[in-house]
């Protein structure tokens, strides 16, 4: 029956399929040709409406196909014929899976090789990525066709649980602070973004076995909105999280790294910040960048605070570094504790030092600071006795390639990084060091320049820490990703030996970074008035 | 005469209201089988707890020898259904729509389908979307007789039909397989008294009588106020009804 079914469906909707492939071809064409550098503007200008057509087509078949034999209702042609349910579930997975996913496999496999990627390559990554695109996008549509009657109540349903969504992040936030999310904006989200994905995929699936097999559309219903909650409420401790990313690395009792606080390198100094590090303004500008949890957090610190906060420096000292390697914070936990241990004030990230320069690579011991920002009232309230006790979750990245490529004009290929191209935009004043990978991407890398006679010139690097095994991009099969490298650097804090004119004969050194290992470390400092910061001997422990 | 289909203390509630309240009949194999009411009656209601396209909140049903929450292909292939509500797929043509069809049921019978589609005149190339109700009724009937059903269940087959397109569905009954079993639901009293031999009247949601037509008119005799009689001193269905439904609501 599967077949005639099929059949049915493909003789219905054809002409959407043929749509949704075009919109499918465009969109891959459009990145190609989009090129590494935006050369093409009408095809750059074309992207965004073309990835939300992508996805626009791509809900519209699976509704409509789940549509042809709603589950909802009672007048529906297929409920009275001898029909075997599973079969008609079988039948519309089957022609998604044909008229969808088929050809987005071919397009991205096309894609991959014509970017210059060997045929296994791309379609490992391209088979990989229609999995993934079917467990996170497919299903879960196929769940919320199921358990509408048309695409009016698909688009009801799904503004609902937008909404849903939407008020219990603000909720969570609210209630929860920071701690509403405690792995985003880390390298270790995916961990929580993985969990998700697998939690939308069985809650897809729960759903259309009980539509299919019940057709129990209440419950169903019930279990979207609980798990549209649930999806922002459900969140992996961090120490959770972090722990199981140590799992992944290393052994973290092989990692010989040292931190502790420098008392010769303190300033001393403490004062007012001038700026409330969370403010009305802030939160105003999270919202608008869409990032509902910082807003939030921005808005809780301004509830909290009398005053203008103070800041501290903190000057750190990271040792026992092996040689090229850095070490990345990636999250502090700050505690402020009375003498009998109590604990008068918790901070969550409280700005933790930045990753280091990589001409800090190499070095065994450096300087790295991190700025306190403590409430007026606390500050105040601060004595001799106040003990300060920091906990550091950190890794240690090691350099995985270094590649040498023409700073004008040249192209690279390696595992790490992809196929990568250089070019001189055309005011001459940046160089565009550009690579698209299918695969996973490096999250450190850093680019040096060096002219024509073997002297190192500017270094720019990127480190946005991101510990995850291969998860795709949903829409392409490839990233784009890359440096720009000013020429002269416009903030003159490169010695710059090359000029221009010798760019031609000049080249980058790239070098990726990849984890080696995760650890945590604490600093304890004893006596931690603000005023007197630096005087006493911190204590350290690993 | 064994019975095709039973009921027993069915009962169906829309949260506090209840649709149809503790039926029990019994449709004899090889009967037409009426079942009347005035709209909301129960009697949609019924048909849809028979073919478990909703859950009954009490009670019982067994369709040819099965329970009703058990069944499956094998008994949806033995039964024909017809509803004026039935949600045909719209963008389908009709040559699309048997073609579709044909394979589902392994008994369909490929002459009678041309038979039937000959003599409802249904154009082979046009969306079901396109066709008139009428037309749609017939295309529906024409879909649900050439696998030759044991039972064929029609819900207001009739509904919003013009004289003509009524004669001809009835025609098509009338020369029907005796061996198929209908079950008929309408409130069009006059037109299935041409058509019924047992007959089942339902007010809101309760059944008020069921029996073969000889034994209705026998029970109508029994009826105050009494029924009109007409010159062959039979008490039309109608009539009856509606003295039945008089007496309901007086009670």
């Amino acid at each position: 029956m599967i077949r005639h079914i099929l059949k049915k469906d493909w003789n219905l909707l054809w002409q959407l399929v043929a749509l949704q492939v075009a919109i499918q071809i465009a969109l891959s064409w459009d990145v190609y040709k989009s090129g590494f550098f935006g050369e093409d503007v009408a095809a750059n200008a074309l992207l965004r409406p073309l990835m939300l057509a992508w996805y626009a087509a791509i809900a519209a078949v699976v509704t409509a196909v789940v549509h042809q034999d709603p589950v909802p209702g009672v007048d529906q042609d297929w409920l009275i014929r001898p029909l075997k349910r599973t079969d008609l579930l079988s039948a519309k997975v089957l022609f998604v899976l044909m008229t969808v996913s088929a050809p987005m496999f071919v397009l991205d496999l096309l894609h991959a090789h014509a970017l210059g990627f060997v045929w296994p390559m791309s379609a490992r990554h391209a088979l990989f990525k229609e999995f993934y695109v079917f467990v996170c996008l497919i299903v879960p549509i196929l769940a919320l066709a199921a358990s509408t009657r048309n695409m009016t109540e698909l688009i009801t349903l799904g503004a609902t649980l937008i909404v849903v969504y939407a008020v219990s992040t603000l909720i969570g936030g609210l209630v929860f602070g920071p701690n509403h999310c405690p792995t985003c904006g880390t390298g270790v989200e995916w961990i929580q973004h993985l969990l998700q994905h697998a939690g939308l995929f069985a809650g897809a699936i729960v759903v259309l076995t009980l539509q299919y097999r019940r057709r129990l559309t209440t419950a169903s219903l019930v279990l979207l909105v609980c798990g549209a909650v649930a999806l922002v409420f459900l969140q992996l401790p961090w120490k959770s999280a972090f722990a199981l990313q140590t799992r992944l690395q290393e052994s973290a009792s092989k990692i010989p790294v040292g931190i502790a606080f420098d008392a010769e390198a303190a300033s001393g100094s403490d004062k007012p910040t001038g700026e409330n590090p969370g403010g009305a303004s802030q939160a105003a500008h999270a919202l608008l960048r869409g990032d509902v949890g910082r807003a939030v957090e921005y808005l809780r610190r301004r509830g909290r605070s009398t005053g203008i906060p103070v800041a501290a420096d903190l000057p750190l000292r990271i040792d026992h570094v092996p040689p090229g390697n850095l070490v990345l914070f990636d999250r502090s936990e700050l505690h402020l504790l009375d003498p009998r241990g109590r604990n008068l004030y918790s901070e969550t990230n409280a700005s933790p030092p930045s990753w280091p320069d990589p001409n800090e690579a190499g070095r065994d011991s450096y300087l790295a600071h991190q700025t306190l920002y403590l409430p007026a009232e606390i500050a105040k309230s601060m004595d001799e006795r106040t003990r300060l006790r920091i906990d550091y979750y950190m890794t240690l990245v090691a350099p995985s390639g270094t590649y040498r490529v023409a700073a004008i004009g040249g192209d690279m290929r390696a595992p790490e990084a992809g196929v990568c191209a250089t070019h001189l935009n055309q005011s001459d004043a940046i160089i565009l060091l550009r690579c698209k990978q299918v695969g996973r991407l490096p999250f450190c890398y850093s680019a040096t320049l060096y002219g024509p006679d073997g002297h190192a010139d500017v270094t720019k690097s990127s480190c946005s820490p991101d510990y995850r095994p291969y998860l795709p991009p949903i829409s392409v099969v490839s990233s784009l990703y890359g440096l720009l490298i000013p020429i002269p650097d416009r903030y003159l804090i490169a010695h710059h030996t090359v000029d221009t004119s010798q760019l031609g004969r000049s080249h980058l050194l790239v070098k990726f970074y990849a984890a080696r290992g995760h650890f945590t470390r604490s600093v304890e400092i004893d006596n931690f008035p603000l005023h007197r910061q630096g005087g006493d001997q911190p204590r350290v422990s690993r | 005469m064994p019975a095709i289909l039973e009921t027993h203390d069915l009962s169906k509630a829309y949260g506090p209201f209840g649709a149809l309240q503790s039926l029990s009949i019994s449709v004899p194999k090889g009967s037409v089988y009426a079942l009347m009411g005035a709209s909301g009656a129960g009697k949609t209601t019924t048909i849809k707890l028979l073919l478990n396209i909703v859950p009954p909140s009490a009670g019982t049903a067994s369709i040819l020898g099965v329970d009703s929450r058990d069944i499956g292909p094998d008994v949806l292939s033995r039964i024909g259904y017809v509803s004026e509500n039935q949600a045909l797929p719209a963008r389908l043509r009709v040559d699309q729509f048997f073609d579709y069809l044909r394979p589902c049921y392994p008994r369909w019978d490929f002459d009678l389908e041309r038979e039937l589609r000959t003599n409802f005149r249904l154009p082979p190339t046009r969306k079901i979307g396109a066709l008139s109700h009428g037309m749609r009724l017939k295309l529906a009937l024409a879909g649900a007789l050439p696998f030759r059903p044991e039972l064929l269940i029609l819900d207001e087959p009739l509904s919003g039909l013009d004289a003509l397109a009524r004669d001809e569905i009835i025609a098509s009954f009338i020369g029907r397989d005796r061996e198929m079993s209908i079950l008929i639901s309408s409130h069009e009293l006059d037109e299935v008294e041409r058509l019924a031999t047992h007959v089942a009247f339902l007010h809101e949601g309760r059944l008020l009588f069921q029996g073969s037509v000889a034994e209705l008119q026998e029970h109508a005799r029994s009826l105050q106020p009494p029924p009109m009689i007409d010159a062959a001193g039979r008490a039309s269905l109608r009539s009856v009804f509606i003295a039945m439904a008089k007496t309901a609501l007086h009670r």
